[in-house]
């Protein structure tokens, strides 16, 4: 069975192969340039007390911006592309040619059949994901170092381990609908919509930010960075990208958030003098020049009345921001891991029933 | 071991069933297949004949009834499969190997594989073995197929129209090839073959299943068949079932009356009749009609909607 298995899916590893070694070669001698370029800066640096700008002002030429965004962007759809393309026809192809009936009435039993294939598939998975992984978390080491943003989703999802196993739960998935469905069209369209939604929409957004309780930051409302002219806060976790933000509310003295459809009545603005109102929905806050030239800042949300945060902040109110720490960044990397591993466990079990349970 | 559970039969099967939601595609399916016998096992389209070939090597499981295949009950174990070469009706392979490869594959998911038969069977047919089977003709196709069922050195050869779809010189090639492999196994391989070629099943078989309507209507020898069926010509009257013989078809013109019959008795006469032997073709045909008047009867009825 082992032959067999080599013998029809060889082809694709190398392909996969191929891919890697094309990404190596843009990859290791930009990435080499980037490090040397880096370190080369800070060592020159302290001459003339320019360290602070070093990130602001390395790779921002138009060919280096390119390359640091598409290729990390590209690795995004790695875990997809697998699952398309070696998860869904692995199964689904034999149905639709009808070689299952030729291979399932060999003296091997589908149980053993299915087990090899599988074992075959996802060994090549884990290798091809893990080499594209590593080589990228290689390659990232001057932008992590730089920006500070692993959190962030596309460097989250494309460095460290998760990647792999991103990899196995698309493939294995990709097996499972292509058992079900029978029809590999039909089970790549699906898998497409399927893994877009879980690896890039509702994991990162709405499932990670809540693998650990996380901490808790206030300040004071009219000490946003986002207001023009307050300064930037080196501990303000909205304006460092190595922390994962869950949420930003405004919360009274007593931690109560702020129903901004009805907030206190004598911080509501009804005439912003000197400023054309805030348009309905916008967030930010803005600083407004009031009558006697003082700035002050007003914000309106969910539609409710302009309110004004020098107000807010005289009741008490402050900005709280609710965030995952950059320590936290392997602790979450293990913990997605465990996820994907866990879910893909649904899919292979399920593409067992279907070929020892169904009919050919 | 006790010789009275081995079967004289290697296949046994009794009211098997197949169901696929509410429609029955196999229905109380009784029959005996001798060992060494090569049976036809024909029907028209929709009567289960694939059905119960799956059923048989246990690509489907069975609804209804039991089976029982070279004294075992079909499963997808590794013993019940090793002795059962089987050939599904579109010829199955994978179509960028060739078949040297598929020789090779036949050699790693069996143990008893006879890879050398094979070789040489292709060879003698003169069919390339280094070309992508998907790229060889309908007929060279068929011969690899049979190659590799074949090479598995089975008990029991399960084909599913195997020559529907080539031409008449790769159909006769292909009857030539599996009638040497029957002579070969001297006795040792059970061949059951669905076709619609009746002609061409009358030149390799000498066993007869036929299904209609999803039921079983007759299982038996050839010869036997045709000792037993006969057609009666008489005047025209509307004749029923006697002791003696039971009334396959019956058709009339305005003065005589046709019967095919099955006889109870071989030594039947009758001098009100006029006997007169029939051929496999006839006996098929008119089973196969039986089980339309009896569709169209029911459907009169209401009693299919």
């Amino acid at each position: 069975m082992n032959w067999l298995a080599w013998r029809q899916h060889r082809k694709q590893f190398m392909v996969a192969g191929i891919f890697l070694a094309l990404f190596a070669a843009l990859m290791i001698p930009t990435g080499l340039h980037y490090w040397h370029t880096y370190q080369h800066a800070l060592a020159t640096c302290g001459n003339t007390n320019t360290c602070s700008q070093v990130s602001g002002e390395l790779f921002q030429g138009n060919g280096d911006g390119l390359i640091l965004h598409l290729v990390p962007v590209s690795f995004l759809f790695i875990p997809i592309v697998l699952g398309l393309f070696w998860g869904v026809p692995l199964l689904a192809r034999e149905y639709t040619d009808g070689t299952n009936k030729l291979v399932w009435t060999q003296s091997v039993s589908r149980k053993r059949w299915l087990t090899v294939k599988l074992i075959w598939v996802i060994l090549g998975t884990v290798i091809i994901a893990g080499a594209f992984a590593a080589l990228m978390t290689w390659w990232s080491k001057t932008n992590n170092a730089i920006n500070l943003n692993r959190f962030h989703e596309i460097f989250f999802n494309t460095q460290g381990i998760a990647p792999v196993a991103y990899s196995v739960f698309a493939v294995s998935l990709g097996i499972a609908l292509g058992a079900w469905f029978r029809r590999t069209m039909v089970a790549l369209g699906i898998t497409l919509v399927l893994l877009i939604a879980i690896v890039l929409v509702v994991v990162p957004n709405f499932i990670r930010p809540h693998y650990e309780t996380p901490v808790s930051y206030k300040m004071s409302l009219l000490n946003n960075s986002k207001i023009n002219g307050a300064p930037t806060n080196s501990n303000d976790p909205t304006t460092n990208g190595a922390t994962l933000i869950v949420s930003q509310t405004t919360v009274s003295s007593q931690n109560q958030p702020l129903d901004w459809a009805n907030p206190p009545k004598q911080c509501i603005v009804t005439s912003p003098p000197g400023f054309g109102g805030i348009p309905s929905g916008h967030s930010k806050a803005v600083a407004a020049p009031t009558g006697n030239g003082t700035p002050e800042a007003i914000d309106s949300q969910n539609g409710g009345p302009a309110v004004s945060l020098n107000c807010l902040s005289s009741l008490g109110y402050q900005q709280e921001t609710q965030y995952q720490p950059s320590y936290r960044y392997w602790d979450f990397q293990r913990i997605e891991t465990a996820l994907y591993l866990i879910l893909a466990v649904i899919p292979i079990g399920a593409t067992y029933w279907l070929v020892l349970r169904r009919d050919a | 071991m006790n010789q009275q559970t081995i079967s004289k039969n290697a296949i046994e099967t009794k009211g098997l069933g197949k169901r696929y939601r509410s429609f029955w595609a196999l229905k109380d399916c009784s029959i005996n297949v001798p060992k060494g016998s090569v049976s036809a096992l024909v029907g028209p389209n929709g009567a289960g004949k694939t059905t119960l070939l799956k059923l048989l090597v246990s690509l489907s499981r069975a609804s209804a009834g039991s089976a029982n295949v070279l004294n075992k009950s079909p499963s997808q174990s590794p013993e019940y499969l090793s002795e059962i070469g089987y050939l599904a009706q579109e010829i199955p392979m994978y179509a960028r190997l060739n078949a040297k490869e598929h020789i090779a594959m036949g050699l790693h998911l069996n143990d008893n594989w006879d890879s050398e038969l094979a070789t040489k069977r292709l060879n003698e047919l003169a069919i390339p073995l280094d070309r992508p089977v998907g790229k060889l003709s309908g007929g060279q196709r068929a011969q690899v197929a049979l190659g590799l069922a074949l090479a598995k050195k089975p008990k029991l050869l399960l084909l599913d129209e195997p020559v529907a779809a080539l031409d008449p010189l790769a159909r006769i090639d292909f009857l030539k090839s599996l009638a040497q492999a029957v002579t070969d196994a001297d006795g040792e391989l059970t061949v059951v073959m669905s076709s619609h070629l009746l002609a061409d099943l009358e030149r390799v078989c000498d066993h007869i299943v036929i299904l209609a309507s999803g039921e079983t209507q007759l299982c038996e020898d050839i010869e036997t068949a045709l000792k037993s069926h006969k057609l009666l010509v008489g005047v025209r009257k509307e004749a029923v079932d006697s002791d003696k013989y039971t009334i396959i078809q019956q058709s009339h013109t305005a003065r005589e009356t046709t019967l095919l019959v099955r006889l109870n008795d071989t030594k039947y006469h009758d001098s009100h009749w006029h006997m007169r032997d029939v051929d496999i073709e006839e006996i098929v045909l008119a089973y196969m009609g039986q089980s339309r008047e009896q569709a169209d009867t029911i459907a009169a009825k209401g009693g299919v909607r």
